[in-house]
């Protein structure tokens, strides 16, 4: 028996499922897999149906179907620069939506920040650095600066952000259950 | 009952991040053997995010203390808890995971609640039977908002205790025990009380009710005087548990004994408060015992040798019962016998008693109950099976009649058997 804060309500169209439906399409249509934006979509569909099964279970492992799907796409793409950033961005759009799931609670993608930023920032200095072309070691060098710098600025942000609040009244049985421990 | 606090912080991967980690490796390796960038443009988020997750975590996480309770009648189990410290704005994917307890059942997930500097939770839970257990403090977690990883949070948790009692038992505050006792047995104590013998004046403080102001004596003295009285104790009585492993195996054990522990402490708590002298014995292999005493600290032994009580590896012999009883109380005092008993008739515990000479009465939980539900019976089937047992018990307690008084308990959230039983006391079964 577990519990984690109040679940998400079970919306099925949030901007992270948009955001992740649109970057499929993108990188589906962008591939040169003539059906990539079928299979993505179809990931895509598989996973959908799956989180919102009423099982949780089956939420926790929908984006399976999803990754498998978009690993497929990738492999079937020629490489190019367009494609690396879709792949990238896809990716990151399938943690956007990770972060959205329905068993966990409200504002997953908001406390997730860092780490989205984290992610965001390694591929952005991959992606710049297979752009440049540079050497392994200046590209290494680049990298870690980069991460450095954005670990600082993240750590900054997150210090700032004011702590979201929930306050709820209780009624009921957990009224008395407050007055209990409020007397303790 | 505490528990220590768990140690430093621990981080544990779930399994999503093994799998995004295997999904990583996959691509990057496909990316290799293909000599395309894609695959690996895919894999570097899966990559990086499974790495870094755990220490996403805010900076102000450290350890956070559990204070919690629990209210509820009967099988409900309202639980309360308030989760303090160093938990900063990680309050929303702070989780809670309990070990409950057999016996107890999970019936709503747990919710959340946050006010500030501390976060609240709530959940149900409901007792199968009349229970007496501790549940083992839970653990508390922050997990990150994409499930990949959790970090366990250190901090002071005490266990729960939950108690759960028939609902028959708030009845026996109108109960006297004196017609359970046998007349050697009647004493009274020197303790100032509002019932009993009168015992002197005294003035009467501001608190005193006006039903205990001697109007005669105020009138004398010119100040308002009240009546004292010697509590009278309406008697002893002992429990026995009996902690015999059953023939039908651990599982029943554990059930019977959860049941009978936590009536004997729903039982000694009621008679305490009517200051009855109550001791408390237990009978596994060997006797277990409290001699008889009142008050709240005695509640308080009674509760902890309860909570000790366990099934024994091996039956004890019932005569050894006997004699071990006679070591803490003398023969004449009352014994109430809660025993689930289902092994061979010789072995039960009331004729062994009563040849030493304790008036016995026995409560004797019925299998029929537990045993619902246990096999894939139709509806049918289920009642002519409990027809049957019922008739089988019928004729294993009527052996027992002889040696005293046998109470046939099959409700188990009800104890309106035993409550009709002192009042109207019989000392033979009906022909």
């Amino acid at each position: 028996v577990n519990g984690a804060a109040a679940p998400a309500p079970r919306r099925v169209l949030t901007w992270q499922t948009l955001l992740l439906a649109g970057v499929i399409v993108l990188f589906g249509t962008a591939s040169d897999f003539p059906l990539g934006v079928l299979v993505g979509l179809a990931g895509f569909a598989g996973a959908a149906v799956l989180r919102y099964l009423d099982r949780p279970s089956a939420t926790v492992v929908a984006f399976v179907p999803l990754v498998t799907a978009l690993a497929l796409v990738a492999t079937l793409s020629a490489a190019n620069a367009a494609d690396d950033l879709l792949a990238g961005l896809t990716s990151l759009g399938v943690l956007v939506w990770i972060s959205d799931e329905p068993t966990h609670p409200v504002g997953g993608t908001g406390r997730g920040a860092k780490l989205f930023l984290l992610s965001t920032l390694t591929l952005s200095v991959a992606w710049v650095a297979s752009l440049l072309r540079i050497s392994v070691v200046g590209g290494i060098g680049l990298a870690v600066g980069l991460i450095a710098l954005a670990l600082l600025l993240v750590a900054s942000l997150l210090a700032r952000l004011p702590p979201a609040d929930a306050n709820r009244p209780h009624q009921g049985p957990e009224a008395d259950l407050d007055s209990t421990l409020n007397a303790g | 009952v505490s528990a220590p606090g768990a140690g430093a912080s621990v981080v544990r991967w779930r399994p999503r991040a093994f799998f995004l980690l295997g999904l990583a490796g996959s691509l990057l390796f496909l990316a290799v053997f293909l000599a395309s960038s894609v695959p690996a443009f895919l894999a570097i988020p899966f990559l990086v995010a499974p790495l870094i997750a755990p220490w996403s975590a805010p900076t102000t996480l450290g350890k956070v203390d559990l204070v919690w309770t629990e209210q509820g009648n009967g099988p409900d189990i309202w639980v309360g808890g308030r989760l303090s410290g160093d938990l900063g704005t990680a309050g929303p994917d702070v989780r809670v995971d309990f070990t409950l307890p057999p016996g107890i059942t999970e019936v709503a997930p747990v919710r959340f609640g946050r006010r500030e500097p501390v976060v609240e939770f709530y959940t149900r839970w409901q007792a199968r039977d009349p229970i007496v257990v501790d549940v083992p403090p839970p653990k508390v977690s922050w997990e990150d908002p994409y499930g990949l990883s959790r970090r366990d949070l250190p901090g002071e948790r005490p266990s729960l205790r939950i108690r759960r009692y028939p609902l028959g038992l708030r009845s026996f505050s109108a109960l006297r025990l004196d017609r359970t006792t046998m007349l050697p047995g009647e004493t009274h104590s020197r303790r100032v009380g509002d019932a009993g013998e009168f015992f002197g004046l005294r003035v009467a403080p501001l608190s005193a009710p006006l039903r205990r102001v001697n109007w005669r004596a105020t009138a004398r003295a010119g100040r308002p005087m009240t009546n004292e009285f010697q509590v009278d104790r309406a008697g002893d009585l002992v429990l026995l548990v009996d902690a015999r492993p059953s023939p039908l195996g651990p599982a029943y054990s554990h059930r019977m004994l959860g049941v009978t522990r936590a009536v004997a402490l729903g039982l000694s708590e009621s008679f305490l408060r009517q200051k009855i002298r109550v001791g408390y014995a237990s009978f596994g292999e060997f006797v277990e015992a409290l001699p008889l005493s009142t008050g709240r600290v005695h509640a308080l032994r009674i509760q902890e040798a309860i909570a000790r009580t366990q099934p024994a590896p091996v039956p004890g012999l019932p005569e050894r019962c006997a004699y071990g009883l006679a070591r803490y109380f003398r023969p004449g005092t009352a014994v109430l016998v809660l025993s689930g008993w289902v092994g061979e008739p010789e072995t039960d515990l009331t004729p062994y008693l009563r040849r030493r000479g304790y008036p016995v009465i026995l409560l004797s939980p019925s299998t029929v109950p537990l045993g619902r539900g246990a096999y894939a019976l139709t509806p049918e089937a289920e009642s002519a099976a409990a027809a049957v047992e019922r008739l089988e018990r019928r004729a294993r307690l009527a052996y027992l009649w002889s040696y005293g008084p046998v109470i046939d308990w099959e409700e188990l959230w009800s104890l309106s058997a035993l409550v009709h039983y002192l009042r109207h006391p019989v000392t033979r079964r009906a022909p």
